[in-house]
């Protein structure tokens, strides 16, 4: 049964000036005024440290818990958000976190949200952190050179294993598992003991590589991994003129260096050095600088900063098609979009929001361009973030010839791919990357699972305001305005269409409209629609017309949006004052709320619109009617099952292949408790490695009976509410084939044949694995002992 | 005084208490109880057999399988019909069949550097089919443990009477294994592929069971 709603409010303690709550909107303070807190800062996050652990016990923290400084920066209103990571006998608690504010009187506020109470250990790590290290560096298997692995003990909660992970084929465009990444097992115990080691480089060999992995101190297992990756004497500051592929022309941060030449360097973009370049190189590198990745086939993987450029003219305004000579001036056309629009991003945070960077503290990201898929070397159609290295990744993507990379059969080179990208350094792409950094710096939110879906959608938000903030009026720097955004993120770079649909996310035949019961799994990119969704309904209104592809049947009555800049500050204030790592929908329908009363005040016309919005995607926040929900209950048998973080294992239900099931869900919060059942999704595809339109499986019979099919796979159900069928739960039902010995007969004698290929490179035969794989390891024997216990197990 | 001496005396002193109680009751019928519990006799032989466990009770029947003394092997499986009348129950671990430890179920090297998943997934399960057919599988996954003798108990299952049956105590009833394999103490040399290949497979066996009846 998943766990109601929970406002903010659950976790709110008040502290020192008891009572306060803001009755309307804070209005922005003096300058002046801003100074003199900022100069206090540190002081009045130390009071808000002392407050939070004044006011633990009644956030239900133990004995021996205790919360220490993470960060804190001071808003244009005189609040200063403090944020805190708890910890429990002095060490960190993953993804556990309170925020505290201290308003402009000293007055606090402590957030409590995003605690973990519960958190307890029993046995001590036995490993070492050397001895994590060296597994963690074992997983990654890089092939170069890499700064020697950070390596954190901490407390895990294990409902964060990751489980199963999908991919996306390619050749199919199907979501299959992913074993490579795919950690089966979980520890028993709500919390054990784990290394956080962090294996971050940088070469030519592995490309760039930032894996994070969860290494349980007592037995060495893996416990979680994770790309950090996040997927889409200074001389003269001068400004030069660059001409982009998608920008046009534009006015550049540049730096004229000693010999009179001039570098993609900015000086106003950054004023603490970037913290990989200081650990991996021991360079303060200072400023927004973008590189490039020079590619040819004796230097390939070479990486260098654009420099050296004579008039500080840069870009020529074309598609780069001049390989190999990513530092010559059509190679520079992808570096004026990245510097450009991140640039611009960057000024939107100080100008808009009053925040002084990505960690409000000016600490320097930086852009690299041109950047060759590590594994393959061919172009890459992707750009992102990364947070070991603090920096941006931009692919050149695959929709023009690939010059370079040459067919070893034909010797031609690799033709254009339709369906692939151009250069990912459309300005929207750029303020998405970077606005990556300002969530790892902020809210931290996990990138798996709800929090996932948010973490996404928050960099599409800003990607489609600094859209808009492109087109600005001269001197107007302080606002967003209403227009110049098309809703779409990538809408240029990709010829066959764009990466996201904001405004209808579904358009594109695999993303989330709304959210319900069952969306913590789909993959982030996906289940980032409901909230971009959202902000779009916010910003712009949502129509009253059911003919319109922009209305909502959750709120059928329309609603009139309340612009941009409002929208985009409601976002920002929630995300970087609310928010923590383990969010999700709800929770940040309850931050947006509380986001809205302090800009705009409690009653506001928009803190009426954020509600408005959030129900026009299913969500709920506190204080109003309980909607019906529909749910899959856990299924807790197996060590596979059913926790957060995976994208779509929780509440997968394993079978034999052709064996009857009785599939549940509860419906809450309404009279009738019946639903009505159907095999597949309602969309599309979701991603998961599930069928959604599956035929030939049968029907579930009203009492949900059903009887799998005899063919082996994933397959998508739905259970909607009776009442109201507009709430409804997805989920996954896994079917295998167990008859590994062969005799027609599936039983728990075929886990005898199963084992004689356990951990062989080569199956013996292929039906030794149930799950249909090339060999057979703990996932095969996790898969069989739950499809067992779930087929014939005790009722 | 020796112990089979011993017992012989215990049951004298209790046999005229029976009596006594039996008259008590009041009862002129001479017919069979109701019955409401299972009986068990041993089935004979030194082979693969299930035999009853001391921790049975009169309500709950506990049977282990036990092997062939001088014969090793890697695991072993089995499905065990009975009747509509007898329920197969489970054990503490959620089961419906309770492993000895005999077997060695987890990985046997633990490479600090490649560790197994925590708490490490085992080929170990059971469950009823419909039908009332007990399946019971328990195998050893790492082909670096040795295989194990069986002469003790190397797996445990129970059954019960279901209340509903209404049947007279003596009245029998059906248990029969229906197919039984185990997985050999060879198979094959991880050197050879043809060895491995030719060896890896399970293995029929014959299981005896005992005598089940109602009582």
């Amino acid at each position: 049964m998943r766990l109601p709603p929970r406002g903010l409010r659950a976790g709110l303690a008040l502290c020192l000036a008891a009572g306060f709550l803001p009755a309307g909107a804070a209005a922005p303070l003096p300058a002046a005024q801003i100074q003199a807190l900022k100069a206090r800062q540190s002081e009045r996050a130390a009071s808000a440290l002392r407050a939070a652990m004044a006011a633990a016990p009644s956030l239900g923290l133990p004995e021996g818990a205790s919360l220490t400084l993470r960060s804190a920066f001071t808003t244009p209103e005189g609040r200063t958000v403090t944020r805190m990571d708890q910890r429990l006998d002095g060490y960190r608690v993953f993804g556990a976190a309170a925020i505290a504010h201290v308003e402009a009187d000293g007055s606090v506020q402590v957030l409590g949200d995003g605690l973990m109470p519960d958190a307890r250990l029993t046995a001590a790590p036995t490993l070492t952190a050397a001895q994590a290290s060296a597994i963690g560096l074992k997983q990654a298997a890089l092939k170069g050179q890499a700064p020697a692995p950070r390596v954190e003990l901490m407390v895990f909660p294990t409902r964060f294993c990751q489980g199963l992970k999908a991919v996306l084929d390619a050749a199919t465009g199907k979501a299959v598992l992913d074993r490579a990444a795919t950690v089966v097992g979980r520890p028993s115990q709500p919390y054990v003991w784990a290394y956080k080691v962090d294996v971050t480089t940088m070469n030519s060999q592995d490309g760039v590589v930032d894996m994070e992995y969860l290494v349980d101190a007592r037995t060495g297992g893996i416990l979680r991994k994770m790309s950090n990756l996040r997927p889409a004497e200074a001389p003269s500051r001068v400004q030069g003129t660059g001409l982009g592929q998608y920008v046009g022309q534009v006015t550049l941060e540049t730096t004229q260096e000693a010999d009179g030449t001039y570098s993609l360097h900015s000086q106003v973009h950054g004023s603490r050095p970037n913290p990989f370049f200081q650990r991996a190189y021991n360079q303060d590198l200072v400023g927004l600088t973008t590189f490039y990745e020079m590619h040819d086939l004796e230097t390939w993987g070479y990486i260098s900063e654009y420099y050296g450029n004579p008039d500080n003219l840069w870009g020529d305004g074309f598609p780069f098609m001049d390989y190999p000579n990513e530092g010559l001036k059509n190679g520079e056309t992808a570096a004026v979009d990245a510097h450009y629009g991140v640039s611009l991003t960057w000024d939107m945070y100080r100008d808009v929001f009053g925040r002084n960077g990505l960690d409000g503290d000016g600490t320097t990201p930086f852009a690299l361009v041109h950047m060759r898929n590590p594994g393959t070397g061919m172009k890459f159609d992707n750009a992102m973030w990364s947070d070991g290295i603090f920096g941006m990744l931009f692919g050149d993507g695959s929709f023009y010839p690939d010059r370079l990379m040459r067919d070893p059969e034909t010797g031609l080179p690799y033709p254009g791919n339709a369906q692939g990208m151009m250069s990912l350094t459309e300005l929207d792409v750029a303020g998405h990357e970077l606005s990556h950094g300002l969530t790892f710096a902020s809210a931290g939110l996990d990138y798996q699972g709800e929090s996932g879906g948010l973490n996404e959608a928050s960099s599409d938000i800003m990607g489609t305001l600094v859209e808009a903030y492109h087109f600005r009026p001269k001197g107007q720097d302080d606002a967003i305005p209403n227009y110049g955004n098309d809703w779409q993120l990538g809408g240029k770079c990709r010829p066959s269409g764009p990466l996201r649909y904001m405004d209808r996310p579904s358009r594109d035949g695999l993303s989330a409209d709304n959210w319900y019961e069952g969306i913590e799994w789909m993959e982030v990119h996906y289940s980032s629609g409901p909230m971009n969704r959202c902000f779009h309904f916010l910003s712009a209104g949502a129509p009253a017309d059911p003919a319109s592809e922009r209305y909502s049947a959750y709120l059928p009555q329309g609603m009139d949006g309340i612009g941009n800049d409002a929208a985009g500050r409601i976002w920002f204030k929630a995300l970087t004052e609310y928010m923590t790592p383990t969010t999700n929908y709800h929770q940040a329908g309850a931050a947006m709320v509380k986001a809205a009363g302090d800009l705009y005040g409690p009653s506001s016309r928009e803190a009426a619109a954020t509600r408005k919005a959030l129900t026009a995607i299913n969500v709920q926040v506190d204080g109003e009617p309980l909607l019906a929900r529909v749910s899959f209950p856990r299924i807790t048998t197996g060590v596979l099952g059913n926790y957060e973080g995976a994208e779509f294992l929780a509440r997968t239900a394993v079978v034999p292949l052709g064996t009857t099931v009785r599939l549940k869900a509860d419906v809450a919060n309404a009279a009738d408790k019946t639903v009505t059942w159907k095999i597949g999704a309602h969309r599309a595809a979701i991603a998961g490695p599930g069928e959604a339109d599956p035929t030939g499986v049968g029907v579930v019979n009203a009492d949900g009976t059903w009887t799998a099919p005899l063919r082996s796979g994933f397959f998508f159900i739905t259970a909607a509410s009776k009442a109201r069928p507009e709430q409804y739960a997805e989920g996954l039902v896994f079917i295998q084939d167990l008859d590994a010995d062969g005799d027609s007969d599936q039983d728990a004698i075929d886990m005898g044949a199963s084992a004689c290929s356990w951990n062989l490179s080569q199956v013996l035969k292929w039906s030794h694995s149930p799950y249909g794989g090339s060999w057979v390891d703990d996932l095969d024997v996790e898969l069989f002992q739950t499809a067992i216990k779930n087929a014939w197990g005790k009722p | 005084m020796s112990m089979s001496k011993a017992r012989g005396a215990l049951l004298l002193l209790c046999l005229p208490a029976l009596l006594l109680l039996a008259a008590c009751g009041g009862s002129t019928s001479r017919g069979p109880q109701e019955a409401t519990g299972l009986a068990y006799v041993d089935p004979q032989g030194t082979g693969w057999r299930l035999v009853r466990d001391a921790t049975s009770t009169p309500t709950r029947l506990v049977l282990n399988l036990v092997g062939p003394g001088g014969t090793t092997c890697r695991g072993v499986g089995f499905n065990l019909q009975a009747g509509a009348q007898v329920r197969f129950t489970t054990f503490d671990n959620g089961w419906h069949a309770n492993p000895t430890g005999v077997f060695e179920l987890k990985t046997v090297v633990v490479d600090p550097d490649n560790p197994p998943a925590t708490p490490e997934p085992t080929f170990f399960a059971a469950g009823v089919k419909p039908g009332n057919l007990l399946t019971v599988g328990i195998f050893q996954k790492d082909r670096r443990a040795t295989a194990k003798a069986v002469t003790a108990p190397v797996v445990r299952i129970a059954l019960e009477l279901d209340p509903a049956a209404a049947l007279k105590a003596g009245d029998p009833l059906p248990l029969a294994v229906a197919k039984a394999r185990i997985l050999p103490a060879d198979i094959g040399d991880l050197s050879s592929y043809a060895d491995v290949i030719s060896k890896s497979r399970l293995t029929d066996i014959p299981v005896a069971v005992g005598t089940l009846s109602a009582q």
